[in-house]
């Protein structure tokens, strides 16, 4: 079977489909497998066929846990929910963590350990003389990693870590402010101004999670005002109150122009009106606030910034209040910021004998003026760990599969610090070696096991009864007592002036690709065609331009440009992205892999322009058309409401349209829910839970640009007249008078009992009435036998709850309605009434601000209930008289 | 207006019989014959190949998507029907209200609706997501134990659709048993065999005539009704649901309008058609072509006039949603194919307000091809601009159709065309006795 | 001559009728115990012993599906038998079906006091285990389903196609 992007993109569709055909029917009424009943021979504890079974775990980002509750079926790893236990998560997780499944399950992941086997690498490792030893991770926060690489240094090795959206300018900053490197924690929850100068707060990353539930915690207050300065529409740019866009040289002058206005420094000259108007009220709100507010500074701006906006925090209050300083949770390197760069200079230098690769690609990841390609070719041994056979791997001597989370035993903490024991849910699918093995052979314990290393470093923290409490961290997930520790440190008051970059010429942004991220999700076909939050597109990474520009130099969304900096140029599609500041250009992270790549993903490798001192800004760049277009894949390819603001808030409530039919009564149950639209950042979290949950089939690119993507909730973004950016999640409506109910004639979409808009796959012949009839086209439909060209290995991932939709079927959200069922019957079982709250849907179990609420409308003191009162409540469309189950809460606007 | 007379004088009833019956032995129509047989076969291959993907990979080879999702293959199934209406109109309603001059056209016209309405209910079946599963539209007990869904306007077009076929080759039949048994006693060997068992043993007693009669008046009667209610079933398809440009009451009169108008216009091509090709001109004469330009600039007038009704309600209904579609229709992504129908449509047929032109074969013949060809258009108009951008513009997505539906589309033609010849060939195309009749009473 | 050839005719009549009925017979006729691994009785253990069901489908009242005995069990009374050479894999062959369309759940009808042989026949007295006599169609289902006094305690007629379908 081939890759998932092969099977479905450009010229090979045809072929793959077939072969899937084929493949399908052979898998078919013939199987042994449905035939035959094969019992255990000895039935082992705890599980029960057809019960899922729950285990508490962490999946990784960038080195920091994200906690969870994972789902095993019959040992199948299928759904992974953010553990509630988990004081960082509460139960909520990111969309890169929902699509952890579908990476355990990759059909691209390396299969076996090469050129040797096992032993052969252990002879060969503990040949190495420690003192010539390298070795190049990500981010480490697990205390077992950091010991195990304490003892390794200790021996003679040098530890360097590579970040590709790495932390150094705030570890520059936090020397530069406090003379050491501490983390800084905003509690969003506490403030009622929030000054974002530049600084994804709300966006992914490590700790996305917990950002968005405590700025949707004072959110629900009407609290923080969210003022935004960036170059590019960012997830915070687009839900905050004040957004200013602005090309990235001029923000240090911003900083500068706040910290004067509260009385640090002075101020330079320079600033447009504008630019002086969005400063002087952001002065003002962080002034009127005192310890209720916060002045964040992002990694593009200097790090004299970034200590700047410590420094205000301070003066004003803040600190210890909503900005709190903690001891590092990231182990830091030897070398600090410039661990990478010394690495390669080593290299370079012929002084590295042997370099370990722990999972990472730096030969793609690498800034490309430190030409770590031919850096790395001088060492004579080179071993890379990981779960691709990468680009890095292709380099290496040695290459060796990487246990995926799910099968690994380690430890994690999250970004507050709090640790979670990560433990496997089922053994290395792809005869993976877990990296604890790997260092212990290094180290010359070539039989050490992952597990009891673990439990070494837990030993003494845990204390006596060691086994008890053990078992009892593993259960809960979390180890109590290892938050990060606050630090007491003072920001030096020095005045701190930013370098500012020249003006001539174009500015490059660089970002993190929002589903792809660095390009370790690059494989991924779920995050390939997860629409990217603000474009809406899939399968391919754009240079974003304003429309400004793009209108200036003829420039059509999907048309090919140069952008040429610092001496080396790329090409990309372009696209303008409404939002942008005039003169930059914003460059995507993550596409263009050489390597494990998949077929029919487009983009560029915008690290062929990045420089290690700049990484995030480049001024002095060209852009030229090419003459060249290629198709870009959007879901929504009207990112603009066309004057129909009335579809995003309450509307004079209409007049009821005559209906010929009976209103529903729903004797025990009426499900419903609200989705508040003041709350949702797009994240897309819901949209990846959902296709876990759901069984949803990955389409490929061509499909997507021909309308046919199948996720069941989509996130839709509009921009209105006003610049004002608008998400809103759009699952099935559950109409109470659903049109698709009277569309179809043979009966295979029906209303429930209980309020559900039923749809039956088994009865369904694909007329297609129903979503020609649902006025929110929320219906999805099986073109082609989707679910037989996904990868063969992703048959593991289906959840045995859901059916797996057949060709010519139509689909769409249910609410979860194996959920509803499941739940029903346990309360039967065990005489109870369903609580509320006691299950939700998919989307609303994931959602980081818990902007959507599930429940039963029949129990008046369900919140979903409760929500319905609320003023802002309404319903889309509803003059139509459609009567939706699903309802939503205006956002509120300000000024 | 001086009467003409609709057939000319000269004619005798032999003269009549060996004009219908002999075509099949003039080496010149032969040859005409296999020369159109060979342009067909070709499409009927396109038909079978498109088809047979379809089968094979699924509807995901069209251009069809979520929100088009409905394609040429419903335009098709409109526009096909559409055509069969004319003749269902001329044989059954000229039948019941005495209009003698039908007796020349009622017999091809029954057969292109009978062969229009076939090809119009495959699509339907095509298009199906499960097209092996089309049953499940019968209300037939089943294991299952559930019934259609009969509120649903699809399930009634399942039905009407099934009728419209049932009725249009009963009435068809019928009206042919005493011409087969013309034919019957002209033949010999194996096709007076054939022809025999065909004419159910007619002798034509005056019995015969009288039962013949009930039959044929009682099934011109369930015929007639069906000409309104199965095209206000297709236009219910797209009226039921909430979508603006479709939800409006105007639809079920404006789709019999235009089915019926765009019925004729194919009645006049395919009657220019066999008069010149098979020497008809006896039994088809100018007088027919006359009275069937007027009926052609008739219907066509009546459908602009739902054109600006359908358009004003638009407007008058205030709707930001209604107003939103209908100034796509005329200005957005497809309104090539709104101001395409409104040429061809209202274009050509101007010039059969003079009776030159109606008197004029080509002119004739060209405006009922523009007319067909127009009312294509004005389905394409109505499905795909309703459905590419309904309310969400989140949801807004354009459609092409792809070779495969094209190929399917004039595989259809290609079928319609080669049952037609065989038709041509083996049946009598005018009604024999028909025609005599009217001689008889015009004397 | 005619009544020679009503003769024929109906006697040719008779011998289709008879023909059909064979076909209908054979083609509809209660589908033979298959063969399995193990001759397992179910009238021995559930008839003659009386065996509660439960003790060997031990996943029935919580679980949507029964469950089927591991070896460990049957080795739980069968202790001295069982020394002889165990199957390292006992593959039964499956005759109670439904499609995957169906999601049958086992507790919740246990819990609503369905007995087994309600849907399963009785197997008790089955030497050989065999398909239940009437066929799981959906309308088998319906019968109680749509039943307005159904066996299931106070739920009346549980239409709901998501009660299976989803």
């Amino acid at each position: 079977m081939p890759a998932t992007g092969e099977a479905m993109n450009g010229t090979v569709s045809r072929r793959a489909v077939l072969k899937g055909l084929a493949a399908a029917g052979l898998a078919g009424c013939g199987d042994e497998a449905s035939r035959l009943s094969i019992p255990y021979a000895d039935q082992p504890e705890g599980i029960t066929p057809g019960v899922p079974a729950w285990y508490a775990t962490a999946m990784e980002f960038q080195g920091y846990a994200q906690p969870v509750l994972a789902e095993s079926h019959m040992g199948r790893p299928t759904k992974l929910e953010g553990n509630p236990d988990s004081p960082w998560a509460r139960g909520a997780t990111d969309a890169f963590t929902q699509a952890a499944c579908a990476i355990l399950y990759d059909p691209q992941r390396s299969l076996a350990i090469r050129p040797g086997d096992w032993a052969g690498f252990t002879r060969v490792v503990m040949g190495v003389p420690a003192g010539g030893l390298r070795i190049l991770t990500g981010t480490v926060t697990s205390p077992t990693l950091a010991r195990q690489l304490a003892a390794l240094t200790e021996a003679g090795a040098r530890w360097h870590v590579h970040e590709p959206v790495g932390r150094e300018t705030m570890m520059r900053a936090s020397r530069l402010a406090f003379g050491r490197v501490v983390d800084t924690h905003l509690l969003l929850e506490s403030c009622r101004v929030v000054v974002v100068v530049d600084d994804d707060l709300l966006g992914p990353g490590p700790d996305q999670v917990r950002r968005v539930r405590g700025w949707a915690e004072a959110r629900r207050h009407g609290q923080p005002r969210l003022m935004v300065a960036e170059p590019t529409l960012s997830t915070t740019g687009a839900v905050a109150q004040d957004r200013l866009a602005v090309a990235g040289r001029r923000l240090p002058l911003l900083v500068e122009a706040i910290a004067a206005e509260l009385g640090l420094g002075a101020r330079r000259p320079g600033l447009t009106e504008a630019e002086k108007d969005w400063a002087s009220a952001a002065a003002l709100a962080l002034g009127v606030n005192p310890g209720r507010g916060v002045l964040t500074v992002g990694a593009p701006l200097p790090a004299e910034s970034l200590a700047l906006a410590h420094a205000v925090n301070q003066a004003v209050g803040n600190t210890g209040r909503t900005v709190v300083h903690t001891e590092p949770v990231a182990v830091v390197p030897r070398d600090g910021e410039d661990s990478f760069r010394a690495l390669v200079e080593d290299m370079a230098a012929g002084s590295v004998e042997a370099v370990l690769i722990l999972d990472g690609n730096p030969v793609y990841t690498a800034p490309a003026d430190l030409d770590f390609r031919s850096a790395l070719v001088r060492v004579p041994l080179k071993i890379h760990a990981g779960l691709f056979d990468d680009e890095t791997a292709a380099l290496c001597d040695w290459h060796v599969p990487l246990a995926h989370a799910l099968e690994e035993w380690t430890d994690l903490r999250a970004p507050d610090g709090t640790a979670t024991i990560v433990q496997p849910l089922i053994d290395p699918v792809f005869g993976a070696r877990r990296r604890h093995e790997i260092l212990a052979a290094v180290m010359g314990e070539s039989g050490a096991e992952a597990r009891r290393i673990v439990m070494d470093t837990w030993r003494p923290f845990l204390g006596e009864p060691f086994e008890p409490l053990w078992r009892r961290v593993l259960h809960e997930g979390v180890v109590p007592g290892t938050e990060a520790q606050v630090a007491r440190v003072t920001a030096s008051a020095r005045r701190l002036a930013s370098p500012i970059a020249d003006a001539d010429g174009l500015e490059l942004v660089f970002r993190p690709d929002p589903t792809v991220w660095d390009g370790r999700y690059a494989p991924i076909a779920w995050l390939q065609e997860l629409p990217k939050p603000l474009t809406k597109l899939t399968w391919d990474a754009v240079a974003a331009i304003a429309p400004m520009l793009a209108a200036r130099l003829g420039i059509a969304d999907g048309d090919v440009v140069e952008i040429a900096a610092a001496g080396r140029t790329i090409t990309a599609p372009a696209w303008s992205l409404p939002g942008q500041a005039g003169d930059t250009v914003t460059l995507f992270l993550g596409y263009g892999r050489q390597r494990v790549a998949l077929p029919g993903a487009g983009g560029y490798d915008a690290y062929r322009l990045r420089l290690a001192d700049s990484p995030w800004v480049l001024g002095g760049a060209g852009l030229r058309r090419t003459g060249a277009h290629v198709e870009l894949a959007t879901t929504q390819p009207h990112r603009h409401l066309h004057g129909h603001e009335e579809l995003l808030s309450p509307q004079p409530e209409p007049a009821e349209p005559p209906s010929l039919y009976p209103d529903w009564d729903y004797p025990r149950f009426a499900w419903g829910m609200v989705i508040d639209l003041d709350l949702c950042v797009g994240c897309n979290a819901c949209v990846v839970a959902c296709q876990a949950e759901n069984n949803i089939p990955v389409v490929g690119k061509s499909e997507v640009a021909r309308g046919r993507e199948m996720h069941w909730l989509r996130v839709d973004v509009y921009h209105d007249d006003d610049g004002a950016t608008h998400f809103a999640p759009i699952p099935c409506m559950h109409c109470e008078k659903a049109p698709c109910e009277m569309g179809c004639p043979v009966n295979a979409t029906v209303h429930g009992p209980d309020g559900l808009n039923q749809m039956i796959y088994n009865r369904c012949i694909g007329t297609r009435t129903c979503s020609s009839y649902c006025p929110y086209k929320v219906r999805r439909f099986n073109f082609f036998d989707y679910a037989a060209i996904q990868p063969d290995t992703h048959r593991y991932l289906r959840n045995p709850d859901v059916t797996v939709r057949a060709n010519g079927v139509m689909e769409k959200c249910t609410y979860c309605v194996q959920r509803i069922r499941r739940a029903q019957i346990e309360a039967r079982a065990e005489e109870r009434p369903v609580a509320d709250g006691s299950f939700t849907t998919a989307c609303a179990q994931a959602c980081p601000s818990r902007a959507i609420v599930f429940g039963d409308l029949n129990d008046p003191r369900s919140r979903v209930a409760a929500l319905r009162g609320d003023p802002r409540h309404f319903a889309m469309l509803a003059h139509l008289g459609t009567r939706p189950r699903t309802t939503y809460l205006a956002r509120i606007r300000e000024s | 207006m001086a009467r003409h007379p609709i057939l000319p004088p000269r004619q005798d009833y032999a003269m009549v019989t060996a004009e219908v019956a002999d075509v099949a032995h003039n080496p010149v129509i032969r040859r005409r014959w296999w020369l159109a047989m060979a342009a067909a076969v070709p499409l009927v291959v396109a038909f079978l190949a498109s088809t047979g993907l379809l089968f094979w990979l699924g509807t995901g080879v069209w251009g069809i998507n979520i929100p088009v999702n409905w394609g040429l293959a419903i335009i098709n199934t409109v526009w096909w029907v559409g055509i069969g209406h004319a003749g269902t109109l001329i044989s059954s309603l000229l039948l019941l209200m005495g209009e003698g001059w039908r007796n020349s056209l009622n017999r091809f016209a029954e057969a292109m609706t009978l062969f229009a309405a076939t090809m119009a209910g495959l699509f339907p079946i095509l298009h199906l997501g499960r097209p092996e599963l089309f049953y499940w539209n019968f209300p037939i007990p089943s294991t299952f134990g559930v019934w259609p869904q009969f509120r649903s306007p699809l399930a009634w077009d399942f039905f009407s659709f099934v009728s419209y076929v049932l009725v249009s080759l009963a009435f068809w039949y019928v009206g042919m048993i005493p011409d087969l048994a013309t034919l019957r006693d002209r033949s010999t060997g194996a096709a007076k065999a054939v022809y025999g068992a065909l004419a159910l043993g007619w002798r034509g007693s005056a019995v015969h005539w009288a039962r013949w009669r009930q039959a044929y008046l009682g099934i011109a009667a369930a015929a007639f009704h069906l000409v309104i209610s199965v095209h206000s079933g297709v236009a219910m398809l797209f009226a039921g649901g909430p979508i603006p440009g479709w939800h409006t009451t105007i639809f079920p009169p404006y789709f019999v309008l235009g089915a019926v108008f765009s019925g004729f216009a194919v009645v006049i091509m395919l009657a220019i058609g066999l008069r010149t090709a098979f020497r008809l001109a006896p039994l088809i004469t100018m007088r027919h072509l006359d009275i069937l330009g007027r009926l052609l600039l008739a219907t066509g007038l009546l459908t602009l006039y739902a054109y600006l009704a359908d358009a004003f309600h638009a407007w008058y209904s205030g709707d930001s949603y209604e107003i939103r579609t209908l100034l796509d229709r005329v200005g957005g992504e497809y309104a090539w194919s709104a101001w395409t129908a409104v040429t061809l449509n209202f274009g050509a047929i101007q010039l059969l307000w003079w009776r030159r032109p109606r008197r004029s074969q080509a002119v004739l013949f060209l405006a009922g091809l523009s007319v067909a060809a127009g009312m294509w258009f004005e389905r394409y108009m109505l499905v795909v601009s309703g459905l590419y951008r309904d309310y969400l513009p989140s949801a807004w997505h354009t459609y092409d159709a792809t070779l495969w539906e094209w190929l399917l589309f004039a595989g259809t033609g290609g079928v319609f065309v080669v049952l037609f010849l065989l038709f041509a060939r083996w049946l009598p195309m005018v009604s024999i006795f028909e025609v005599k009749e009217e001689l008889e009473r015009r004397g | 001559m005619a009544a020679r050839a009503r003769t024929i005719l109906g006697l040719g009549v008779a011998a289709l009728a008879v023909a059909g009925l064979a076909v209908f017979a054979l083609v509809f006729r209660p589908l033979a115990p298959p063969e399995q691994p193990v001759p397992f009785s179910h009238a021995i253990h559930a008839g003659d012993l009386a065996l509660d069901c439960r003790f060997c489908h031990w996943a029935v009242e919580t679980a949507p599906h029964a469950g089927m005995p591991d070896m460990e069990t049957c080795a739980g009374c069968h202790w001295p038998v069982a020394t002889r050479p165990v199957p390292e894999r006992l593959a039964w062959v499956r005759v109670a079906k439904l499609p995957d369309h169906a999601y049958f759940d086992h507790s919740v009808h246990v819990a609503a006091d369905i007995a087994c042989a309600s849907c399963h026949g009785q197997v008790a007295g089955m030497e050989r285990t065999r398909a239940p006599d009437r066929p799981w169609t959906m309308l088998f289902c319906l019968d109680c389903h749509r039943a307005r006094q159904t066996p299931i305690h106070g739920a009346g007629r549980l239409t709901n196609c998501h009660a299976c379908h989803r």
